[in-house]
């Protein structure tokens, strides 16, 4: 993602920032939308099991929540949210380190071979192989009709806002925002296929 | 017709939404919402190639539902806490209400008892005078042979057992007119010795 698209995302995190230190939960909902594959990511590289990193991820999203009317501004959200992540990931290890050395070997074995622990564990339905899902979106963005995959790369990928995309594409904002909002329909619904074969 | 396009335009606001703009209209996040902002976040996540190895559709849902939990479980907790802290805050107010009565009647009992009985000419910082011996009586040195206690005004021990006759009551009210006008008398004199010193 280039400066500028870094700086046009901080800057509409500042406004969700402060919209949930004014008690809207609504505004952080779309911050954990926006920022829970990095986060869940930053987790998997502390632990490779994805439950884990997914159960890490949570629990710093929580934190960072309770901890947002402290949170002062004083570096971006993202890098805020980063050492909450970290922080989150190496006590998980020290506790599941501690946890591990009291657990009985046997015990442990008993419970890994019983049904119900195997079902917890089991993937749920909402759960997707990552590889599988890209190739299905990608397949879906080189079928976009040029317009459409113009501007919706350039949001994406350069993260440019509304503005500079329409001054790049000398189009007015409001079809920048349709073209956007089209080709997500777009892939939408051959993600939706997909998950449905 | 108009209501498939009042949803149309309220999902394309809500994609506004999702990149940052036109967050001074944001779009109320329903069940089916929070279903395209998913998506729509592992589309942009996964042309950025910022996938996990999987990718939990129902991620953010599960967050946001645990922190609303969260607030809805608080909620009575606070004001559990916040009950109790108002009833004792009266309480403390009665306490204090009724102290402060007590004293302000404690000050208008001694101040003005001391500026009822204050001499007219006497000066406000003027300090009293110990009283010397005057006639060869020192009023300070009385002795109490009869006993460790001394009751003013006391009836002599044996009154109910001496019925006095009328004549010698007489006598004995006039021995204590004389007595009092002694020690009216000498006080008298003992003022004057006083203020002629």
């Amino acid at each position: 993602m280039s400066p500028k698209a870094q700086n046009a995302d901080s800057t509409s995190d500042e406004e969700l920032v402060r919209r949930v230190q004014k008690g809207d939960i609504g505004a952080y909902n779309l911050l954990v939308v926006r920022y829970q594959y990095r986060v869940i990511k930053i987790a998997q590289k502390f632990v490779s099991d994805y439950a884990d990193a997914s159960d890490i991820a949570q629990e710093a999203f929580i934190k960072a929540y309770r901890a947002l009317p402290n949170f002062r501004g004083e570096s971006s959200f993202y890098t805020w949210l980063y050492r909450i992540v970290t922080n989150a990931a190496k006590n998980f290890l020290e506790t599941n380190s501690k946890q591990r050395s009291q657990v009985d070997v046997d015990d442990e074995v008993l419970n890994a071979s019983s049904p119900e622990a195997l079902t917890d564990r089991q993937t749920p339905d909402s759960i997707i192989e990552s590889e599988e899902l890209k190739k299905v979106i990608l397949k879906a963005v080189s079928e976009l009709p040029n317009e459409l995959k113009e501007a919706f790369m350039l949001r994406e990928i350069e993260g440019l806002s509304y503005e500079d995309i329409s001054e790049r594409e000398d189009v007015p904002i409001g079809t920048v925002r349709s073209r956007i909002f089209r080709a997500r329909q777009y892939i939408e619904t051959k993600m939706d296929q997909f998950r449905k074969g | 017709m108009q209501d498939k396009n009042t949803a149309m335009n309220d999902v394309e606001r809500l994609s506004a939404n999702f990149d940052g703009e036109d967050l001074q209209q944001l779009h109320e996040v329903s069940e089916e919402d929070r279903g395209h902002l998913q998506k729509w976040a592992a589309i942009g996540a996964a042309l950025r190639d910022e996938l996990p190895s999987r990718t939990d559709m129902r991620f953010a849902d599960e967050v946001m539902s645990r922190i609303e939990h969260d607030a809805r479980v608080d909620q009575p907790a606070q004001d559990m806490i916040m009950k109790p802290r108002i009833i004792s805050l009266r309480k403390l107010g009665f306490f204090f209400g009724q102290a402060v009565a007590a004293a302000s009647i404690c000050m208008v009992t001694i101040f003005g008892y001391q500026a009822f009985n204050a001499d007219d000419n006497a000066a406000g910082n003027q300090a009293v005078g110990t009283m010397g011996t005057v006639g060869g009586v020192n009023l300070a040195s009385y002795q109490n042979k009869g006993g460790s206690s001394i009751v003013l005004d006391a009836q002599p021990q044996n009154a109910q057992a001496t019925q006095l006759s009328p004549r010698e009551q007489r006598d004995l009210a006039e021995k204590r007119q004389q007595e009092e006008s002694r020690v009216n008398n000498y006080l008298q004199g003992y003022v004057l010795d006083t203020a002629l010193n």
